[in-house]
């Protein structure tokens, strides 16, 4: 849909101001410009409007409508696009970074499902997809597949679940929600392999995504000539090379996916949301990208329906030329570069923004201690500053909406902890050079396995050990098929008994019980810091050369950076402190003590034992003696979101009095309720929302 | 700092800073600064001077700017003295005549302490076990923090009584790859009983004429009785038995890598030991021995699973 070009000079004054405020657009009268429908009921508007009375929406000039306009364009925003678009509506999707996907672009691509959905059905039969390309063998007996909607149901509130960690996963789910998730699994998988998605083998179920049955399956593309979504496949150039190179279309090296599919499978992130994407562009899904949602128009405050978005620009420019950064496709996206525009939504508006990761004071209603803005959410390279900014639930807030499971972020093992890639600023995951947002990361991470920090030691923002460092990667996984007593269960399988007070008896808790802390040794660094957020600060891996050569790492670009600043150098450890304190913009006071600390560490190891932090018993210890020094930082990441806007089973949102918001839907980690990780609950609740929202009668 | 002067014409405010004003002796300083007369006068050309602690000439800066109201002169980067201490120079503005104002001379002063420059020692290279009376080596290196050419300085080594056992001298030229770190390589002799004792490696005075604060490093000497039993260690893949080449072999105070066999072997004297075999990527094996004679250890390592990140 071609947009109208502005015309008159009311259109070009607009145009010229800055950061216009919804009551100084209203106050103006100003006009955006005058356009026509477009042939999928998209509207970019022209009515001049009458300013009135400040704020009130009845005066608001529109500068496009749709009959749903989605919020973001990840893993809840997409399939509700195209969902809404099967259903005949017209679609404006709205993201604030430059390029659609969202965090499903960098995941795994681990799409846990289940209540006896086709692909479940699909290895239980032993057949293979249609197109042939999953030729692996099935992982799974037929028990551990066989299920139903009521089981699955069960299983996402089964009241006796503890996690490792001695937490409840699926006590506190909301019970409509999950019954709607439950029923919706079917249709969500067939949904997604009707929009050009494949789907490997079942093969185990990802965190808290139920502890019965097997419900996983990895997306993949299989390699080729071309990247061609229709045929399912993608180029060398486009899935990029594991270990050393990313893709615009890629931002993560996709890996190989014979296992759950077959030999020349390349698995992850990317080959859900391009497919997913390609699809809704090709229905003819419109994209509004560089486009941050600020606010929710309702009709009142709180009543009525809601209306439509105020959105801002908000482009990302390549750090080196300046240049604004380009989604990698760009037919159906809407060219718009004013600083405020109004968007309405004649049928409904989808909120599918992420979660709040990013946002320190967000997250501190959480975890006050998580208030350092050091600390981001995972992908926040990929997504920008902007990113998982809780800009969705906010805005939801702010017209009436009732929040949920707000406590369970502590549920989740990776929610917040202590990845072990070192020297990023993003050390959840990897990033090469090849996506357009590499240069603003700098440096891929120096990703060590647990076993590797046996040769460092890690200290906090005054250069003091706080940890047993072997155990400050550990982290639990969440309470999932086939559980067991490594995630807190006394039974793993199908062993497991659902509903059985035994799961959750003190004895098995007892047993069970193996949270690492470390994150919470991490936060709690009162030393250095200061009222009133006695920030942590961020902590420092600390070795030398020995430790370099003995286990291989590797240091040079891209997986680390001389200049972002989460990587330094120093022939003594002296020197290394005032480079750290020099070079890292959150270090706010001198690391005093690390030169102490390495001398008292070289002592340890001397001695054979750590009386400290009993460094020795596990793992050999190793001095930290032979120049050059390194420290890199090793950031705490805040991964999922859990807690935000209350949905039903529709994916309404619902008010503080427990009615839906008119027009209103949510859903993924924008909503609260559920404690699901990874993709299968957005991926739902985004066809639950596209469903129902294109079926809301038109304002 | 600031000054007025007046005569009958005008007076002159001039006001200079130094930066850094706590400086290692013999590195640059910046001295900036400003003046202003009243009434406002264009005063370029004429030169502002520099005056150390005894009077004598340090410097000068020219005024080279002037936007109406304030000169302002070049920036003057000058080397601190060599001295450390506290020190109170004086920027001295000359009487001057212009535009039939004449200003009388006016001076300011700056405060700036003079500090050595501190040096940084490292040791490594020191065996995890020296058996009694036997010869070792270690590898020292200092550096200075404005990286001063430290060659041809002294250190001595002090063992655990407080015994100098060695001097060494550093080299003619620094440790490739490093910022001026002098690297020296020492022979020294075990005590002649089993134990752990730590000596120090003291830098001594001598070399560049810059003053340099004292530096020492402590380091552990863990002497040993002389090995009695040999332990092979055989490091494998726990799954397709593949040996395991450069896994290191630590059995507290001894280490060993593996050869291409896969291979490490351990001279020990007896003893019960915590024995720990590491491999990149690999779990690390750990297995209590008590050594009694010589003996065969097989260690299969299995891989670490890696992390689902999604």
């Amino acid at each position: 849909m071609a947009k109208k070009p502005d015309s008159d000079q009311k259109k070009r004054k607009l145009r010229g101001k800055k950061a216009v405020s919804r009551r100084d657009f209203v106050k103006t009268g100003a006009v955006a410009g005058v356009g026509a429908a477009a042939g999928v009921g998209t509207t970019v508007l022209a009515t001049p409007g009458t300013a009135s009375a400040q704020g009130a929406p009845a005066a608001i000039q529109w500068h496009y409508e749709a009959d749903v306009v989605v919020i973001g364009a990840g893993c809840t925003g997409l399939p509700a696009a195209i969902r809404a678009r099967d259903l005949g509506a017209s679609v404006i999707v709205v993201d604030q970074n430059f390029d659609p996907g969202g965090k499903m672009l960098h995941s795994g691509a681990q799409v846990s499902l289940g209540g006896g959905d086709p692909l479940q059905l699909r290895d239980i039969a032993g057949e293979r997809d249609r197109e042939g390309f999953v030729t692996a063998p099935r992982q799974h007996s037929v028990a551990e597949l066989t299920e139903d909607a009521d089981l699955l149901f069960r299983d996402h509130t089964d009241w006796s679940v503890m996690d490792a960690a001695a937490q409840a996963p699926y006590r506190y789910n909301e019970r409509e929600l999950h019954r709607a998730y439950a029923d919706n699994c079917y249709a969500t998988r067939e949904f997604l392999m009707a929009n050009y998605v494949r789907m490997g083998r079942i093969s185990g179920t990802h965190g808290n995504g139920g502890l019965s049955r097997a419900r996983r399956a990895v997306c993949f593309l299989m390699e080729g000539g071309t990247t061609d979504i229709k045929k399912g496949t993608v180029s060398k150039q486009d899935a990029g090379v594991p270990n050393a190179r990313s893709s615009h279309f890629a931002p993560r090296p996709m890996d190989d996916g014979a296992k759950v599919a077959s030999s020349g499978a390349r698995a992850n992130g990317a080959a859900l949301a391009r497919p997913l994407e390609f699809s809704a562009r090709e229905k003819g899904v419109q994209f509004i990208l560089n486009r941050h949602m600020d606010e929710i128009i309702r009709e009142q405050p709180f009543s009525g329906r809601v209306l439509g978005i105020r959105a801002t620009y908000s482009p990302r420019q390549d750090p080196q030329t300046g240049a604004r950064l380009e989604s990698f496709w760009q037919n159906g996206n809407i060219e718009e570069r004013r600083e405020t525009i109004f968007i309405r939504a004649r049928k409904a508006i989808v909120i599918g923004a992420g979660g709040h990761g990013a946002n320190p004071q967000f997250r501190s209603m959480f975890y006050p201690a998580w208030r350092e803005p050091a600390f981001v959410s995972s992908g926040w390279a990929l997504l920008g500053p902007r990113g998982q900014d809780a800009s969705g639930i906010i805005a939801g807030m702010r017209v009436g909406a009732n929040l949920a499971g707000m406590h369970q972020n502590l549920s989740y093992g990776s929610t917040f902890h202590i990845p072990g890639i070192l020297a990023t600023r993003d050390s959840y995951t990897d990033m090469y050079p090849g996506h357009p947002t590499f240069s603003l990361r700098g440096s891929t991470g120096i990703n060590l396995p647990n076993a590797s920090f046996q040769h460092l030691i890690v200290v906090n923002q005054v250069g003091k050990r706080f940890f047993n460092e072997l155990l400050i990667p550990d982290r639990k996984g969440g309470a999932a098929f086939p559980a067991g007593p490594g995630k807190g269960q006394p039974k793993s399988g199908l062993d497991h008994v659902q509903l059985d007070w035994r799961n959750a008896s003190v004895a098995n808790i007892r047993a069970t019980y193996a949270e690492p802390n470390s994150i919470h040794a991490a936060l709690a660094m009162n030393e250095g810091s200061k009222a009133p957020d006695y920030f942590s600060g961020p902590i420092w891996a600390i070795f030398d050369r020995a430790a370099v050569e003995r286990d291989k790492w590797k240091i040079d670009a891209p997986f680390t950076s001389p200049t972002n600043g989460f990587f330094f150098k120093a022939d003594t450890i002296e020197e290394l402190a005032a480079k750290i304190k020099n070079g890292h913009e959150f270090q706010r006071v001198p690391l005093t003590h690390l030169a102490e600390t390495v001398a008292r560490w070289n002592s340890y190891v001397d001695k054979g034992s750590d009386p400290e932090f009993a460094r020795g018993s596990d793992a050999p210890m190793h001095k930290i003696d032979t120049p050059p020094f390194y420290a890199a930082t090793l950031y705490p990441v805040w991964h999922d979101s859990y807690g935000g806007l209350r949905i039903n089973g529709r994916a309404q949102v619902i008010d503080m009095q427990g009615e839906p918001i008119p027009g209103l839907y949510a859903g993924g980690e924008s909503s609260g309720g559920g404690n699901q990780h990874g993709l299968g609950r957005a991926l739902v609740h985004g066809y639950i929302a596209g469903t129902n929202a294109a079926r809301e009668s038109t304002s | 700092m600031a000054s007025l002067s007046e005569d009958m014409h005008g007076y002159v405010t001039c006001v200079v800073d130094v930066s850094p004003d706590i400086v290692d002796a013999g590195a640059e300083m910046t001295l900036r600064g400003t003046l202003s007369c009243s009434p406002p006068c264009d005063l370029r050309g004429h030169v502002l001077l520099i005056k150390d602690e005894i009077g004598a000439d340090a410097g000068s800066m020219e005024l080279t700017e002037f936007d109406g109201e304030t000169n302002t002169p070049n920036e003057l980067v000058l080397k601190a003295p060599l001295t450390p201490g506290k020190f109170t120079w004086s920027v001295v503005c000359p009487a001057v005549e212009k535009g039939g104002t004449s200003f009388t001379e006016t001076s300011t002063q700056i405060v700036f302490t003079v500090t050595p420059h501190a040096t940084y020692v490292v040791a490594w290279d020191v065996p995890s076990d020296i058996v009694a009376r036997e010869r070792f080596t270690i590898k020292v290196g200092i550096k200075c923090s404005n990286e001063c050419r430290l060659a041809h300085s002294d250190f001595a080594i002090y063992d655990h009584e407080g015994t100098r056992v060695a001097v060494a001298t550093l080299p003619d030229k620094h440790w490739p790859g490093t910022a001026r770190l002098y690297v020296s390589e020492v022979e020294l002799v075990a005590p002649p009983s089993a134990g752990l004792y730590t000596w120090s490696v003291k830098r001594l005075h001598s070399g560049p004429r810059i003053p340099h604060s004292e530096s020492s490093i402590s380091f552990g000497v863990r002497v040993v009785d002389p090995p009695e039993h040999l332990v092979t260690i055989e490091t494998v893949d726990g799954v397709s038995r593949a040996p395991l080449r450069g896994a290191h072999v630590v059995m507290h105070p001894y280490r060993a890598v593996a050869d291409e066999h896969g291979v490490a072997r351990i001279r020990a004297a007896k003893g019960g030991y915590r024995l720990f075999v590491s491999e990149t990527n690999y779990l690390t094996f750990g297995l209590p021995i008590e050594v009694a004679s010589d003996m065969t250890v097989r260690a299969e390592l299995d891989l670490e699973p890696v992390l689902e990140r999604n």
